[in-house]
């Protein structure tokens, strides 16, 4: 039976979506850190994010 | 002192890197640029970055004219064409192939994780634009008011944004900003 790797934030769309959309906004409208950084670190932990979500509801 | 190639090429270099990194549109580099041309390069003051912003929001046509009123700044109608050619060629090329990729693959899992994942990049670059510019912008209370009733209208009522911009032009002009 397949069962889910990640449990916890991960599980919730309604958490890890927010987060990310907060953590891009401290990172790059308050903290002013370079853009291209920031989408490298963020990018792939949010479309993984999306990917292991989407997982986990089929 | 950059000689005027060298200052074309740093531009080239700068807008060509930042449109693959435009999430969600040109405004979404909007910080990026003014960290690059304001905080780094001094091509602009704030007060300047501001300026172009809103001319590029009120002229017609695309948002990313604030792209060519930059390259017009550091290096005249030369400057103005390589930052707009930097800034829309790459990502043109880009779109065409990875639409066309994407036409493909719609129903595969890791297209859906992209456009999913994208989402909320999107949304805190669109929240980091407005707030740079916020704080570029406005140096009074009275900016800062408009700010928020803008925000407000936009958020909570369905009025065209033509209006706050001519009621704030208004005010503009009675020298209340």
């Amino acid at each position: 039976m397949a069962r889910p790797l990640f449990k916890g934030p991960f599980k919730n769309p309604a958490v890890v979506a927010p987060l990310i959309a907060l953590s891009t906004f401290v990172a790059i409208g308050i903290l002013h850190w370079p853009l291209p950084l920031v989408l490298l670190a963020i990018v792939p932990v949010s479309i993984g994010a999306a990917f292991l979500n989407d997982g986990m509801r089929r | 002192m950059k000689s005027a190639s060298g200052s074309l090429f740093t531009l080239a270099a700068f807008f060509a890197v930042t449109s693959l990194f435009a999430v969600g549109g040109g405004n979404s580099a909007i910080p990026e640029m003014h960290r690059y041309a304001v905080d780094i390069q001094h091509w602009l003051s704030d007060r300047q970055f501001a300026d172009s912003f809103a001319l590029a929001q009120l002229t017609p046509g695309p948002n990313l004219i604030i792209v060519t009123l930059i390259g017009y700044h550091v290096a005249g109608i030369a400057g103005a064409v390589v930052a707009t050619l930097a800034m829309c060629g790459p990502t043109s090329v880009l779109a065409f192939v990875v639409g066309r990729a994407s036409e493909r693959f719609t129903d595969a899992a890791w297209h859906r994780a992209l456009s999913r994942g994208l989402i909320p990049v999107t949304l805190g670059l669109t929240a980091s634009s407005a707030t740079v510019i916020a704080s570029v912008a406005d140096h009074s209370w009275v900016a800062a008011a408009i700010t928020l009733a803008t925000a407000c209208i936009a958020f909570f009522m369905r009025v065209p944004p033509l209006w706050a911009f001519a009621a704030a032009a208004l005010l503009g002009l009675a020298g209340l900003v």
